[in-house]
């Protein structure tokens, strides 16, 4: 597989005060708990190369169907900006915008729901998402952008 | 809840479509909108940027 393979994602370029042009590597994401049920409306995640874990939202759980009775118990983890509580679960996730159906798909990966202060709805962490993925990063030149891939 | 800021519905031409605290609210104001659900994506803009 070369390094032009996939769908490219263009980074995502936001204006904010105080810190100027931040540039970030924005995906959509689906996700759904089971193949039973629809996948959900597309949603924003961060490709967080630095974190361990994948990170969503709470109230994502709703929107799933997800029984928050089914969930794990409730674990702590260490962020940049200090310690929060998740609770894993198990998810589908598609990566890509829903008009485009082929991008990867993650079968019943574990992912952890939290109430902790993310900055966007969903960070893509490395085990069981991104270490199943071979990302192509190219943020040299004009068009900078991304490529998430099956390996 | 330590949420710091607010879900928003975004669209690619109209821009913000639906927002509020409640992510539930937000995603009932985008079905309810008639607005093909392929083109929506659901974000959040957090008081602060990262």
């Amino acid at each position: 597989m070369n390094s032009r393979h996939g769908i490219a994602h263009p980074f995502t370029e936001t204006a904010v005060s105080g810190f100027g042009a931040l540039v970030q590597p924005l995906v959509h994401v689906q996700l759904r708990a089971d193949p039973s049920r629809d996948w959900s409306l597309q949603i924003r995640a961060l490709v967080d190369t630095g974190a361990s874990i994948t990170l969503i939202q709470r109230p994502y759980l709703r929107e799933l169907g997800l029984d928050p009775e089914r969930l794990g118990p409730p674990q702590s983890f260490a962020s940049a900006t200090g310690a929060a509580t998740c609770h894993a679960a198990r998810v589908d996730l598609r990566i890509g915008r829903r008009r485009q159906p082929d991008g990867p798909i993650l079968s019943q990966r574990t992912v952890y729901f939290t109430d902790a202060n993310l900055p966007v709805p969903i960070l893509l962490g490395q085990r069981g998402v991104l270490d199943s993925l071979q990302l192509v990063h190219n943020n040299c030149g004009s068009s900078p952008s991304f490529r998430l891939n099956m390996p | 809840m330590q949420y710091h800021g607010q879900h928003v519905a975004l669209h690619p031409t109209r821009g913000v479509v639906a927002h509020g605290v409640e992510l539930d609210a937000v995603v009932a104001e985008v079905r309810a909108s008639g607005l093909p659900l392929d083109d929506i994506v659901l974000d959040f803009i957090s008081d602060s940027p990262f």
